[in-house]
């Protein structure tokens, strides 16, 4: 008996510690129910979209390539495959595959700005379907829903200028149905829903909050972004085409009614290095890192060779803006300075990466140890430069030359003033030259955007990426891609007709 | 704090040894019935007590029985157990024979209860004391190498403070969260670095090598188990021994990495260089032949300069002791390791011990208490900065020890190179400094109910304090900041905490012949860690290294905290007949909040069986056969976010991140072994094992359609087969009175190939090698991938127009294609365009896959070698004794990312063309550009080497001193015994890798992910020891 109760004594001490609570929280990343868990915390998520859509802009991962293609910019590093497959000559295929060491060149933006798409859902979701009311009586809808509307209209308009492929996704729209749609589609539904964004500032007075954007002057009111709107959806509609005849398809008179409504100051960034940063812009200047590309130079002095020179000793030596078409232009000597140290531009590495200038504007934009402090994101320039642009494009060429005389090409540049007389070509060869030289390191990838609607990119550049590889995938669909000499002119690829670097 | 210690070690010196008297002395002598030599160390116990003794180094004993007498056990570990009555005799001589078998320890590790080797029916390897002692590892893994069947050791950096990665029986699961095997401590579940372990303190390492053995521990080991067992007492009733062991040395740089002495630039008359800009040094004139032959005005040997002979020490004191009831063993050690880098903060490690067995009628306690506290460095490795990366970046001609113009000592750049620092400045201007404080400690508590039932109840904690800090002064320079970065500073401070409760009822029962136990375990764990980081940059103020002093709007600050609640029960039955036909069967049930909501509990177990044939078949020369057989299942636990719904919390905004998935489950590893043990000729055993593993439901960050706002859902899916055989032979070649000699000899290799995955192929290894390493159904996992350049002419696909179809710009009938005589083979193998060779642009040619129009994507290589190998032996001469560990990698690959990135940077010897006949130098282009060998960085075949080695690992030559000696010296009453011994590790390597050291890899995942890029290279020690027992 003794011993049965012992043995009984044994068991229950076992099982004293028995059935242990094993739910465990994660204290560290709210799930949905906690990251939004009241109307007030919509906040955090439009907020999340507009980092999303920062995202693309630091990194490298996206952002510089298609700047290298378009020749504006050159350096040695094959970070991302700078070099290894948008600068190498002649250019090569891009292996989009589920295997592409460098395939986060696609997927980082193509997830980043389908995310912010999601999330600028949720929300206006959340308010107009759910009928969620944010702030005293949802005295902040309106601006939750410009706000939602406008980064939703900025991250489709990205997407649509630079992949193939994308979704159109609404609210309401169950994804579990979804496909791919042409980059066609994809602009219409970012354009409109800038055209919602616009809507609302036009109809409503508010304050963004200032959690999503860190804007220099303090945060947008619905007028200020009413017309960054403007400025935005003019932009993307106008850089969507892919080839000159898309080119000369686009609705230039929709891209002039936006650019008379667009931005009439600066967009600025307070960058913080942390969530808010623009690599591009912070590194631009190191005399060892980025260089600029004879492209550039080349407005300058027309006679500056466009590939520097093949011999080991072989020097090119500084170009002489006394050449200029124009004049001299001040600010060559302004902008852009002449490294004699070619650093690791070693003629191993290729004579289409060296250049001995590098860029010197705007010295406080970058900075060594860290992306922090302000980066022009959108100059008002480019919007004047859209507007003269649509401007010569729908026949009125003065109003075009006179915006240019008023701007930096003859207050800063010292060049004389355009005639009113010259021809549409003359007038855009001027636009295209001041959009390569004052808008340089702003927009994602503008200056690449500016070259391919000209069918100047060289032959077999790509001209867009195709949909990230892993996406097709998760589709079932066949993957494919662009790229190459062999594929020149077919979609994705220049054809390199009007390549810059034909004689 | 060193007068301290000092003091602290002469009192321990001083401390003399006490004994206990008794009723009755028998005394005697043990010798060997092999040659009739003395037999030291042997344990002389009176049967059914604790009252016990060992044999002195002239084989004899005295010891005090009761008047009743009883009868003596002498055993010692492979010799035959001896019972010998007393009755009468005051004298008791034994000859013991040896126990060829071997199988006669007992083991702790993968059994419900401790159990003899021989009635394991799975594999288990065990390294002794007697192997342990002759080469103090720095950690307990590197204690393993050579010396264990089936362990693969890689050491991933020389950094000291930094423990190996293990690997039992290869790699079977990819997204592995713990890397290894499971790390138990005298019954303590661990979670943190080997490291901290005090390998002076350990007794003895068991190894349960497969998943089977492991099923114990169900969830926990599916990568295996290492028990390090510390120890316990003096081993000799009544006697307290103390132990002083000093040992110095020094380190030593063994293999340097081979670069260039030569340059492509132009020289003048006096051999100085012709620049553009005589202001600038860096606007050299490039020869126009491109080739690197030309000298450069001055040599320095800059590995030379960064990598010296430092500092090498440990100081152990130990204090044992034994009575009738109780057993105690503490000890200190401190050790300090200088590592080779100039600069560099010596990794020093001090520890305490405290162990204690007691034991009161039917109670026992014990508790085994550990303090460990260090301090080391870290560096910046793997990467394109930092010391390890400008000590082969920066050129020959350079002077490191140039100062600064602004006063100190080191210069930054010295002509500019971009993250090519001075390696001297940045190892010197760059405080970052981990520290450590780890407790391991627990308190077992048992009770015997019954003769037949015990009841044990174990609390157990391992809590680690750690601190990193690295802060670079306001006037830190770099080459790209010559005025002065600002300087920066981070601290991140966490704690880490293991604690296990444990109720074990043991049932144990004898019938005739058979022998029956039952075990039940009830075990609830809890896991937490809590950090903090915070971080910013741009000193205001100088000489203040505090946050308060930095630009306040630079700072950012992380934290985090995780909790990990666990629980699991097990059954274990077990049963033998005459102890020739064993069988063992094991259920386990684990729950664990890291499984999924809705899978919470998961299920292992195993059966094991074996048959002993000598006991039923008499065999002449085998003293020991058995066969075994046994099939088990464990696991290894998802990562603690995994199954969660998370948001992303970016500076307060909230981003969809990772799906959640509460069907996650632990990937489960199941394992068929089957093996033999064979004890023969007497002197010899050999063990050979065959295993098959299946992991399935291997885990997966699963990429979504960014569409739905989720990135990833972590998930199960897919399934790696391990195959594994390895061998043991173990041989004492001569056991004559004045000479011994034994060599134990080991042997593995394993195959791990991905048979499913649920998943589309990716690559894994990280951006250091732009991931090459491909996880893909049907191959390996360790495999590479990348591409290749054509070696030859055959390698070239034409098509009807006789046009090469696989080289890069091919267009079918295109204008510009190439054809076969286009090309040939140059004097470094390579195929070049015809027309180029012996010019600038002579370039290797890319293999280019016509299917595609792309680079062939293929595989290059494998990290996972054919055969790995460990050949130990000891020799003693009288007083001397020889000890050697002579370790051995067949086949494997390491990918030289060094060497790439060097070409790229011109410096590798590669392109060294000094002496070679004028007009046949090939220029540095060759090698150097992106279109040519180095490929523009990616996964290239060049660039594959093959990473087999022998290495003499461990060296210990020693001189002892005996009892017998000191009285001799008439110092036998304060000291018992000395050991005088000169000591190597990683003595040499025998490769042909051409880097530092073929043992290299990648800190994530070390053994399949096997690539050389810029870390701190492994060096060896030579030291020496003095060893008193007092």
């Amino acid at each position: 008996m003794k011993n049965i109760l012992k043995r009984k004594l044994a068991i229950a001490l076992i099982f004293v510690f028995g059935c242990a609570d094993l739910d465990v929280e994660n204290p560290n990343n709210p799930d949905f129910a906690r990251a939004v868990s009241s109307p007030d915390d919509l906040v955090g998520v439009v907020a999340g979209a507009y980092a999303s859509v920062q995202r693309i802009f630091y990194g490298y991962q996206g952002h510089p390539n298609f700047e290298w293609a378009a020749d504006h910019i050159t350096m040695t590093n094959n970070v991302s495959h700078w070099w290894q497959i948008y600068k190498v000559e002649p250019r090569p295929q891009l292996p989009n595959s589920l295997t592409y060491v460098q395939l986060a060149n696609l997927t980082v933006p193509w997830g980043q700005l389908n995310s912010a798409v999601s999330s600028a859902n949720d929300v206006i979701r959340a308010i107009e379907i759910n009928g969620i009311q944010v702030g005293p009586n949802g005295a902040d809808n309106p601006m939750m829903l410009a706000a939602a509307y406008y980064i939703r209209g900025i991250a489709a308009g990205y997407i649509a200028n630079t992949f193939a492929e994308g979704y159109v996704i609404e609210a309401d729209t169950d994804v579990s149905t979804i496909s791919l749609r042409p980059y066609s589609e994809v602009i219409e539904f970012a354009v409109s829903s800038l055209d919602k964004a616009i809507a609302l500032c036009e109809a409503n007075s508010f304050v963004l909050n200032n959690t999503f954007m860190p804007t220099s002057g303090g945060s947008y009111d619905n007028v200020r972004l009413g017309k960054l709107a403007n400025t935005y959806a003019g932009y993307l509609l106008m850089s969507n085409a892919r080839t000159a005849a898309e080119n000369a398809a686009t609705d230039w008179n929709k891209v002039l009614a936006y650019a008379n409504k667009g931005m009439t100051e600066d967009f600025i960034l307070n960058c913080d290095g942390n969530q808010w940063q623009n690599w591009l812009q912070y590194l631009s200047g190191l005399f060892w890192y980025w260089r600029v590309d004879h492209r550039i130079i080349r407005h300058f002095d027309p006679e500056y060779p466009k590939r520097y020179p093949l011999g080991a000793a072989d020097d090119p030596g500084p170009a002489d803006a006394s050449n200029g078409t124009y004049g001299t232009d001040a600010r060559f000597a302004e902008y852009y300075f002449y490294e004699t140290n070619m650093s690791f531009f070693n003629l191993s590495r290729g004579p289409q990466l060296r250049s001995h200038y590098r860029w010197n504007r705007y010295p406080e934009m970058w900075a060594t140890n860290g992306a922090s402090g302000p980066i022009r994101q959108m100059f008002a320039y480019q919007n004047d430069l859209m507007k003269a642009e649509a401007l010569v494009r729908t026949g009125s060429i003065p109003a075009a030359v006179a915006i240019l005389n008023a701007g930096p090409r003859v207050t800063d540049g010292g060049l004389p003033a355009l005639s009113t007389a010259i021809s549409a070509n003359e007038a855009l060869d001027v636009i295209f030259a001041e959009r390569d030289i004052e808008l340089t390191y702003t927009d994602y990838n503008l200056h690449h955007k500016d070259m391919r609607r000209r069918d100047m990119l060289q032959i077999g550049t790509l001209t867009m990426h195709p949909v990230p590889a892993t996406e097709l995938s998760l589709l079932g669909l066949e993957l494919y891609t662009f790229g190459g000499v062999s594929a020149a002119g077919q979609p994705g690829s220049a054809s390199g007709a009007n390549s810059w670097l034909n004689d | 704090m060193k007068r301290f210690l000092l003091l602290t070690l002469a009192c321990i010196l001083f401390a003399s040894s006490v004994s206990f008297a008794q009723e009755r002395t028998i005394t005697g002598k043990v010798t060997s019935s092999d040659d009739g030599s003395a037999l030291p160390g042997v344990n002389v116990v009176l049967k059914g007590t604790a009252t016990g003794t060992a044999t002195d180094s002239e084989g004899r004993f005295s010891l005090s029985v009761p008047a009743s007498g009883g009868s003596l056990v002498f055993s010692f570990i492979g010799l035959q157990t001896q019972e010998i009555p007393i009755g009468d005799r005051s004298v008791i001589d034994v000859s013991l024979s040896l126990d060829a078998t071997q199988l006669s320890e007992i083991v702790v590790t993968g059994v419900a209860a401790g159990t003899s080797v021989k009635k394991l029916g799975f594999s288990i390897g065990k390294v002794d004391e007697a192997m342990l002692k002759e080469v103090p590892a720095t950690d307990p893994g590197n204690a393993l190498r050579g010396k264990v069947s089936g362990v693969q050791v890689v050491q991933p950096s020389g950094i000291p403070g930094t423990a190996p990665v293990i690997r039992l029986r290869g790699s079977s699961v990819i997204n592995s969260t713990s890397g290894g095997p499971l790390i138990i401590v005298d019954g303590i579940i661990t979670a943190n670095s080997l490291a901290d372990i005090n390998m002076n303190d350990v007794e003895s390492i068991e190894v349960i090598k497969g998943a089977a053995g492991a099923a114990l521990y169900g969830s926990q080991a599916g990568n295996g188990v290492v028990q390090i067992i510390t120890k316990k007492g003096s081993g000799e009733i009544g006697v307290t021994r103390v132990t002083a062991r000093n040992e110095f040395g020094f380190t030593n740089l063994q293999r340097e990495f081979p670069l260039s002495n030569s340059h492509f630039y132009q020289l003048d008359a006096n051999g100085d260089f012709i620049l553009s800009d005589q202001n600038d040094p860096t606007t050299r004139l490039e020869d126009a032949d491109a080739v690197m032959d030309n000298p450069y005005p001055r040599l320095f040997n800059q590995q030379q300069e960064l990598f010296l002979n430092r500092f090498f020490m440990n100081n152990v004191v130990q204090l044992a002791a034994s009575s009738k009831n109780t057993n105690f063993y503490a000890s200190f050690d401190n050790l300090q390791n200088e590592s080779v880098v100039e600069g560099l903060p010596s990794y020093d490690r001090k520890t305490v011990r405290a162990n204690v067995d007691h034991t009161i009628n039917k109670f026992k306690f014990s508790t085994n208490l550990s303090y460990s506290k260090s301090t080391g460095p870290d560096a910046t490795e793997r990467a394109q900065g930092g010391a390890f990366y400008g000590v082969l970046l920066v050129e020959p001609d350079l002077d490191l020890r140039t100062p600064a113009n602004d006063g100190q000592k080191y210069s930054a750049g010295l002509r500019f190179n971009g993250n090519g620092t001075n390696p001297l400045y940045e190892a010197n201007n760059t405080n970052w400094v981990i520290e450590r404080d780890r407790f391991l400690g627990n308190f077992t508590a048992s009770y015997q109910l019954t003769n037949d039932l015990r009841i044990e109840g174990q609390y157990s904690l391992d809590q680690l304090f750690r601190y990193e800090r690295f802060f670079q002064p306001v006037d830190f320079l770099t080459p790209s900041n010559p005025d002065g970065t600002g300087g920066s500073l981070f601290m991140g401070r966490s704690v880490s905490s293991g604690s296990v409760a444990t109720a074990t009822a043991y049932y144990t029962k004898k019938f005739t012949d058979v022998n029956f136990g039952a075990t039940l375990r009830y075990q609830l764990e809890n896991y937490k860690t809590d950090g903090y980081s915070l971080n910013g940059s741009q000193f205001v103020v100088k000489g203040v290294p505090q946050f308060q002093a930095l630009d306040r709007t630079t700072l950012s600050s992380n934290s985090s905290q995780t909790e990990i609640i666990s629980e699991n029960i097990f059954l274990n039955l077990s049963g033998d007949y005459k102890e020739k036909y064993i069988l063992e069967a094991l259920i386990r049930r684990d729950g664990s909040s890291l499984f999924g909501e809705d899978v919470r509990y998961q299920t292992f177990g195993r059966v094991t069986s074996a048959y002993r044939i000598t006991e039923d078949f008499k065999i002449n020369g085998i003293q020991e056969w058995k066969i075994r057989a046994s099939y088990g299942i464990s696991g290894e636990r998802p990562g603690f976010s995994w199954q969660y719904e998370t948001f992303n919390l970016v500076g307060g905004t909230a981003q969809k991140g990772t799906f959640g998935n509460a069907d996650l489950r632990p990937t489960k590893i199941a394992e068929l072994e089957l093996g033999t043990n064979i004890g023969f000729l007497n002197r010899f055993t050999f063990e050979f094992n065959y295993s098959r593993t299946e992991a399935t439901d291997q885990i997966f960050n699963v990429p979504l359609s960014p569409a739905t706002g989720w990135s990833s859902q972590f998930r199960n899916a897919g399934t790696v087969e391990t195959t594994n055989i390895e061998m043991a032979l173990g041989a004492d070649i001569f056991t004559k009175p004045d000479f011994t000699w034994n060599v134990n000899v080991v042997a593995s290799r394993y195959k791990s190939v991905i048979t499913e995955l649920g998943v589309p192929e990716f690559n894994a290894g990280g951006s250091t090698t732009a991931g090459m390493f491909r996880i893909k159904q049907g191959g390996e996992f360790g495999d590479m991938w990348g591409q290749q350049h054509f070696t030859s002419l055959s390698q070239m696909i034409t098509d009807e127009n006789g046009d090469v179809t696989n080289i890069a710009g091919y267009v079918l009938g295109g204008g510009s294609n190439l054809q076969l005589d286009d090309f040939v083979v140059n004097q470094h193998g390579y195929v070049v365009r015809a027309d180029r060779l012996g010019q600038p642009n002579e370039n290797a040619v890319l293999v280019y896959d016509p299917a595609t129009g792309q680079a062939l994507d293929s595989k290059i290589g494998t990290s996972i070698p054919d055969l790995i190998l460990g050949v130990s032996s000891t020799m003693t001469y009288k007083n001397f004794s020889l000890y050697f560990l002579v370790d051995s990698q067949i086949g494997g690959d390491v990918y030289n990312a060094t060497k790439q990135l060097l070409y790229f940077n011109e410096r590798h010897a590669d392109l060294d063309q000094a002496g070679a006949p004028t007009g046949e130098g090939t220029a540095y282009n060759f090698w150097a550009s992106a279109t040519s060998l180095y490929n523009g960085n990616n996964p290239t075949k060049h660039f594959v080497e093959d990473a087999s080695y022998v290495k003499i690992r461990e060296i210990n030559i020693s001189y002892n001193l005996g009892r017998g000696v000191m009285e001799k010296l008439g110092i036998g009453n304060v000291i018992h015994d000395a050991r005088i011994s000169l000591i190597g590790r990683n003595l040499f390597t025998f490769t042909n890798y051409s880097g530092y050291d073929p043992e290299v890899a990648l800190g994530v995942n070390s053994t399949n992910y096997r690539v050389d890029s810029f870390t701190h290279p492994l060096f060896r020690t030579f030291s020496a020891s003095l060893q008193l027992r007092f």
